[in-house]
């Protein structure tokens, strides 16, 4: 550089104070005022799992769309992309701490990420609601800022093992996981419920970047199993399994869960290869649930069609924005009322169909699993497998009789 | 052993169109690092926006659930359009990203390149959405078409997939060994500026090579998605890595090693899975990789680049 003249200096020095005002206007008006309330919305809109991230946060725009037009406030949206990745979730949470307009925050969506972030939410008092964790970690560690509105893997996991033995008949299961946290806990629950009923069970895992599946089919082919439970995050992968097991010629019933609901990337892309079968998922299909029809041809008139994790997504948000709107009643909302606020939720009615509440943990009391089977283009409730969550003594019980009785089946059959 | 013997006939089969897509990929990476030095991190991009380009092509001729020309046909225009496609792509990106940095330190283009990725990466994600894209390829090839060969089904797709990959790398081992052009090719690798002063036009070589590497790499991403079926704007990246695995494998730099580093890939990959453990499979490719080059550090068929002392 040449030697510094004093107008170069002048500019310069003037560049800098026009950015300084400007700047200085900005997080200025901030803070003096707190006049824009701000949630953030952290999820993976980029990505592996974009597609869930990104029904995710319409679902959200639309819940924050439909408040600010019923309530009047102007609650903006900050959206904080994760990639369902951990590391960034740590990032995108220290940036949502210090944007002191951000009274809550909705998801993020992997249990990762959740025990990632916990210890940087928890001190600063800020309130977050997923609305796809299921790892029962998540809730039995103290934390006292986090909330969910889906159930939890220890009950999932039985529940779903139950159904394979009572319902499908099940003496030989195969279980893979996608190696992400929720799939894993899933994955094992299931396993350590199959183990106690004596079930053989075989299992692997896969990662959310595979594409041939062909490797895997062939080698389960060697087990014959009589289900494959597949808990993925994305369900185009067990779509993909199931097509390969078509090719191969392996007959064994799927049973996905959660992630594996959604129509175009389960049903249709599967091209007939996962007719018949069954997806337990935490929430009843809100295409055709009477409370979810105005957000249903909403979203679907100005994002298309969509799987299963934005009804959660709508009802996470929903519940947010209510507790801040309760909260402004009694003044300026702050974290701290806002946080207090979403704990005393008590909605008698909402978009999932059930009432909302939560308990002492944050979870949701009374949600229930739901079991569809795939039928022709759709996902139809197999009547009479709505699940109500179990207790752990239940839980227990109803094992040691299952245990009882398959022993005894087993024993009586070998005898004949 | 029992189980061994029976399931080995069908890993084989999985193996090999595995690795015919690898193979392909990996060619592109050796043929650029073979004449420029250039690791060509955009590779996996262009093979990701190439089967979008015949995902394109595939719902102009099949918009529903009956093709409107025959299915051969269909086959064949979203290869050609892809490879042609990709072909552009590839020469647009070595005018654009790096011949203008051809005598900046190496570590320049190598960065250029990470931001070609992206680019790609992302201006597929704009433009496409973040949903995987399926390639319905039960509506051109029934799935029940194939061959029974013992334990093992070889389906049709996957048939074509292997054979379209083995005509291709004939067709290219063809122009690299017995065209001019091709002959130009191998000039420029020995020797850029040699070749430069027999009067062979350095920058068309170039071009050209780039022009086939990402032709085949827009091949191979037709061939993927007609046989995994489903596709999204980040799937680059872990076929980047393999391919580039597999080139290295097999000698960077080196055609035939390109092809036989992706075909053992796919196998080892496959056999990974299929026998040891699905969970590890990419442990298990990449020790095999450092095996492979602390026994034969310039790979499988590398020639050891004499030593100018």
């Amino acid at each position: 550089m040449s030697k510094p003249n004093l107008s170069h200096i002048v500019k310069l020095g003037l560049i800098a104070l026009v950015v300084m005002l400007l700047v200085g206007n900005a997080s200025g008006s901030a803070s003096a005022q707190a006049t824009s309330v701000k949630i953030a919305i952290m999820g993976p809109f980029t990505g592996n799992a974009a597609s869930v991230g990104q029904e995710q946060l319409n679902f959200a725009k639309l819940a924050v769309a439909d408040f600010n037009k019923t309530s009047g406030m102007n609650v903006q949206l900050v959206e904080v992309d994760t990639q369902l990745d951990a590391a960034k979730a740590v990032t995108g949470a220290q940036s949502v701490v210090s944007n002191n307009d951000v009274l809550g925050v909705v998801g993020p969506a992997g249990s990762q990420e959740i025990e990632a972030i916990s210890p940087i939410f928890a001190p600063a008092n800020i309130v977050f609601v997923s609305p796809s964790a299921t790892r029962t970690s998540l809730t039995e560690n103290g934390v006292k800022v986090f909330f969910r509105v889906v159930p939890r893997d220890d009950v999932q996991g039985p529940t779903d093992a139950m159904y394979m033995v009572t319902a499908l008949k099940a003496k030989n299961v195969y279980v893979i996981d996608d190696q992400t946290s929720y799939s894993s806990g899933l994955g094992d629950e299931v396993e350590k419920t199959l183990k106690g009923l004596n079930i053989p069970t075989e299992r692997d895992s896969i990662t959310q970047k595979d594409t041939d599946f062909s490797a895997l089919v062939t080698r389960m082919k060697g087990a014959s199993p009589d289900v494959i439970f597949v808990p993925f995050q994305l369900a185009n992968q067990a779509a993909q399994i199931a097509k390969q097991m078509a090719e191969q010629g392996l007959k064994a019933t799927l049973f996905g869960t959660d992630g594996d609901f959604a129509p175009a990337d389960f049903i249709k892309a599967a091209g007939g290869a996962t007719e018949g079968a069954y997806v337990s998922f935490f929430a009843p299909d809100i295409h055709g649930l009477p409370n979810a029809k105005n957000v249903v041809s909403a979203y679907q008139k100005q994002y298309g069609d969509f799987g299963s994790f934005g009804g959660p997504s709508y009802s996470a948000t929903t519940i947010l924005l209510e507790a801040i709107q309760r909260a402004a009643k009694a003044g300026t909302p702050t974290r701290a009322s806002v946080l207090a606020e979403v704990a005393k939720t008590n909605d008698a009615s909402s978009i999932l169909g059930i009432p909302i509440k939560f308990d002492t943990k944050g979870d949701i009391v009374g949600a229930s699993f739901f079991i569809f089977q795939v039928k022709g283009d759709n996902f139809v409730l197999v009547p009479g497998a709505a699940v109500p969550p179990m207790s752990a003594t239940t839980s227990a019980t109803m094992s040691a009789t299952m245990n009882a009785a398959v022993s005894a089946t087993v024993s009586a059959t070998a005898a004949q | 052993m029992q189980a061994f013997l029976s399931q080995m006939p069908q890993q084989i089969v999985n193996g090999l169109t595995l690795g015919a897509v690898y193979a392909l990929i990996a060619l592109g990476y050796s043929m650029v690092y073979g004449i420029l030095g250039l690791l060509n991190f955009a590779h996996g991009d262009v093979f990701m926006v190439g089967a979008f380009i015949g995902y394109g092509v595939l719902n102009v001729f099949v918009p529903d659930q009956t093709p409107l020309i025959p299915a051969v046909l269909v086959i064949v225009c979203m290869m050609a359009v892809t490879m042609l496609g990709t072909g552009i792509i590839g020469m647009a990106i070595e005018r654009v990203a790096y011949r203008p940095l051809r005598n900046a330190p190496r570590i320049a283009p190598l960065i250029s390149a990470l931001g070609v990725s992206f680019f790609l990466q992302n201006a597929i994600l704009l433009t496409q959405s973040a949903r995987y894209r399926d390639y319905r390829t039960q509506f051109l090839i029934s799935p029940r078409l194939g061959l029974d060969i013992g334990s093992a089904h070889l389906s049709l797709t996957r048939a074509l997939v292997i054979v379209v990959a083995v005509l291709l790398m004939i067709a290219l081992t063809y122009f690299v060994q017995r065209t001019r052009l091709g002959l130009a090719m191998r000039a420029v690798s020995i020797d850029r500026e040699a070749a430069a002063m027999m009067g062979v036009d350095v920058d068309r070589v170039i071009l050209t090579t780039f022009f086939i590497g990402s032709a085949l790499a827009g091949a191979a991403g037709v061939l993927f998605g007609l046989v995994f079926g489903q596709i999204y704007h980040f799937m680059g990246f872990t076929a980047g890595l393999k391919g580039f695995t597999a080139a290295v494998m097999g000698g960077i730099g080196n055609i035939p090693g390109a092809m036989l580093g992706g075909l053992l890939l796919g196998l080892i990959e496959t056999f990974a899975i299929g026998f040891i453990s699905p969970t590890y499979k990419d442990v298990i490719a990449f020790v095999v990789l450092v095996l492979v080059l602390l026994i034969r550090p310039s790979g499988l068929l590398g020639v050891r680049a004499p030593q100018k002392v």
